[in-house]
């Protein structure tokens, strides 16, 4: 492949799609070592922006009817299915995978979307308790930062954003150093989606120095997924107060099954709000 | 025909319903995916309540039709159960897809064929049920978190006996969990008012959903009687024939002016259908003679009128038959010492309609008071502690309760024991605040095998 046809990826902050303040941009290769496309590279400056471009996003989405949400989503969710031949191919490039196989990810990703879409109007809530009325809501957290898993980069990308979406959160991903372009890709689709600009930012770049600049933006909640098995203790240090932060596992998960938790992984990214009332006559 | 200002008309609803009424000569049952040229046991005609005109004849289904439709939800019965969740909650999505194209047509439909006011056919019944659809497809691929074990299980054949009562609406809410859990499903339409029925199977088909998972038969009583007994359908849900009405409960601290217009709006325009059985009002001694006097003033403005009129507040009532039971229960009524007052204008000179009446006066315990009444008529009461209110109000299928003090709205709330209470609100509250959710995953409950709770593997 020429260097003329070399794709080009910018990152996705707040509906637009820019380049890294820094002007820097790297190149990532095939499985087989030829250059695939041409990246920016975030720095510093361009994740504050993502984090503030996912603020003002927030209320106005958190607002939103969960059942509004979930038709949103289930858009997104189809329209990623009509990308499928594209999401397979860069799959099939970047990580080397037999095609069946990245076929059979695609098609789990998009009904992985569209499963946690028809959770966003079905979560919990809600109690009565002797004389005193308790009316308890799962709320969203705000905006979330997620660092996306290494290894699976598209269903490892998109079942945490499905969850942290469904509760209603907006969010800035940093996404895979190892194979970046279906986090681009994904971008570039949302932005053809009923999702308002902000709700979803996706950065690409060195994957520390973002994490970190996250955490210190001061997003509601932090997800490290991405730092599978990693020491964090200088990210959580970095952390603006009030910073939810969820700590990576011990290795990459294995998302090829729903979580077995169901609603609980939608939960993971909201607050419990509850409102107690006396009832006397 | 996609609309994207949903409260634009792409024509008149008169234009429309003109268009629409060159409908099929012979409206049938559609059966395995094809309208049958039946042999019908009989034909009927289908008439505009509003305008007394025939719209169409309809093929009565003969108990042929009636194991026909069984069979061919037998035969795709298995097939259906075992679509992927995915698939089925896909096919269920561009169901909603297709009402929402489709909205004002079929709005005019319902409102031509049953003469409820089209501003709440269009605006009220079918984003609902949009609503119910892909709140249930959002169900459909995640049944094992019902909490009905892991893998629950399909009935297969599921029925569904229609009413005249709001079919369109009542049809779609009780389809959507009906093929999210993997059912295939007979339909047995009032002759009488069967056009959205047969119309939702057409756009059922057209969704992408298989031929046989939905069928649907113009079938009279007889028909409902043999599918009770078929062992073939494994389930069957039939109107309910004892509708009491709702109460409301209104009390001295009520907002005032809010309370009357949701009750009579509630009484005269949705005629309390979604219960069938009308709406009652009880209001505190101390403000009910002040309550009596702004109702009258409230229903004197009420606009009855062509339910194609989008202004229309109050349409016809469904036939002859029902205009009989109306004036019963208002002679009734006034046998037991009640108060009656009529609605001062006069209705259209075509079609079945009765006049918006207030029957006040009424007696907790007389047999008007608790009767059926399919009609634009308000019954009203009075109480003096709220022990008297929770007492008048049993029977109700739901209650509304009126006051600011949220202390008291939550104690009487609670007191009535009932399964529905809206706090200053009518259904229309509950309506707006989207889908039921916990009425929803009971109604999926409903349709999927019910093991007791050890029965389930792991």
């Amino acid at each position: 492949m020429s260097q003329a046809a070399l794709r080009t990826g910018r990152l996705a902050i707040g509906g637009r799609f820019v380049r890294a303040t820094s002007g820097q941009e790297s190149t990532v290769h095939d499985a087989d070592g030829q250059p695939l496309a041409s990246l920016a590279q975030a720095g510093d400056a361009d994740v504050r922006a993502a984090v503030g471009a996912a603020r003002s996003a927030a209320p106005g989405w958190a607002a939103t009817a969960p059942s509004d949400r979930a038709r949103q989503l289930f858009t997104l969710a189809s329209q990623l299915d009509e990308h499928r031949d594209q999401l397979t191919e860069e799959l099939v490039a970047s990580t080397g995978s037999a095609r069946e196989a990245a076929a059979r990810q695609v098609v789990t990703a998009t009904d992985r979307l569209a499963w946690y879409a028809g959770w966003s109007d079905k979560l919990p809530g809600d109690a009565q308790d002797g004389p005193t009325r308790t009316t308890t809501t799962a709320r969203p957290m705000g905006t979330v930062g997620l660092v996306a898993p290494q290894d699976d980069p598209l269903l490892g990308l998109i079942d945490p954003l499905g969850a942290v979406l469904a509760a209603g959160n907006t969010v800035v991903v940093v996404a895979s150093a190892r194979f970046p372009l279906p986090a681009v890709t994904l971008a570039e689709v949302v932005a053809l989606s009923p999702l308002p600009g902000g709700v979803v930012n996706v950065v690409t770049g060195p994957v520390d120095a973002a994490a970190t600049a996250l955490a210190a933006a001061g997003t509601e909640v932090v997800d490290l997924l991405g730092l599978a098995g990693q020491d964090v203790r200088a990210i959580e240090q970095a952390a603006a107060p009030a910073v939810r932060v969820l700590l990576p596992p011990a290795g990459e998960p294995d998302f090829s099954e729903p979580p077995s938790v169901g609603p609980g992984a939608v939960t993971r990214y909201m607050r419990s709000a509850s409102v107690w009332q006396p009832q006397l006559g | 025909m996609s609309e994207s200002d949903p409260r634009a008309w792409p024509d008149s609803p008169t234009r429309l319903a003109a268009e629409l009424a060159r409908l099929a000569a012979q409206v049938g049952p559609h059966i395995g995916g094809r309208d049958d040229a039946p042999e019908a046991a009989a034909t009927l005609p289908c008439t505009d309540p509003a305008t007394g005109r025939t719209l169409t004849s309809v093929a009565v289904a003969s108990p042929a039709h009636r194991e026909r439709a069984v069979e061919a939800a037998v035969n795709a019965a298995a097939d259906w159960a075992a679509t992927s969740g995915r698939l089925r909650s896909a096919a269920l999505l561009r169901l909603a897809e297709q009402l929402e194209d489709r909205r004002s047509e079929l709005a005019v439909l319902e409102t031509l064929d049953t003469g409820r006011p089209v501003r709440l056919t269009r605006d009220d019944d079918l984003p609902r049920s949009v609503d119910q659809l892909v709140h249930h497809a959002g169900w459909a691929d995640k049944l094992d978190w019902l909490g009905r074990g892991p893998a629950p299980q399909a009935l297969g054949v599921s029925a569904l006996v229609l009413s005249s009562q709001r079919p369109m609406a009542t049809l779609l809410g009780w389809l959507a969990p009906a093929l999210a859990a993997g059912n295939t499903v007979v339909v047995a339409a009032d002759p009488s008012t069967p056009l959205s029925a047969v119309r939702i199977a057409e756009l059922a088909l057209a969704a992408g959903v298989p031929t046989g998972v939905v069928n649907v038969v113009t079938a009279e009583v007889s028909t409902t009687a043999a599918l009770l007994d078929d062992p073939a359908v494994a389930a069957v849900t039939v109107p309910d024939a004892s509708a009491h009405p709702i109460a409301h409960l209104l009390f001295d601290d009520a907002p005032i002016d809010e309370a009357i217009d949701a009750v009579v709006t509630d009484a005269c325009s949705q005629q309390g259908r979604e219960h069938g059985g009308g709406v009652r009002l009880l209001v505190q001694e101390s403000v009910h003679d002040e309550v009596v006097d702004r109702l009258r003033d409230r229903m004197g403005r009420l606009r009855v009128t062509d339910p194609l009129d989008l202004n229309a507040d109050v349409g016809p009532v469904l036939d002859a038959s029902e205009v009989t039971r109306l004036d019963e229960l208002v002679t009734a009524a006034g046998r037991v010492g009640a108060h009656t007052w009529t609605w001062p204008g006069s209705t259209p000179s075509v079609g079945t309609w009765f006049p918006p009446m207030l029957l006040s006066e009424l007696a907790d315990g007389a047999e008007p008071t608790r009767a059926s009444c399919p009609g634009p008529v308000l019954r009203v009461g009075s109480f003096r502690t709220p022990l008297e209110a929770t007492r008048a109000v049993r029977g109700a299928p739901a209650a509304g309760v009126w006051t600011e003090k949220g202390s008291r709205a939550l104690a009487v709330a609670a007191a009535l024991e009932l399964g529905t209470v809206w706090i200053n609100g009518t259904a229309q509250l509950a309506a707006s605040a989207g889908v039921d959710r916990s009425a929803a995953r009971a109604d999926l409950l409903d349709q999927l095998a019910a093991p007791t709770p050890w029965e389930v593997q792991r």
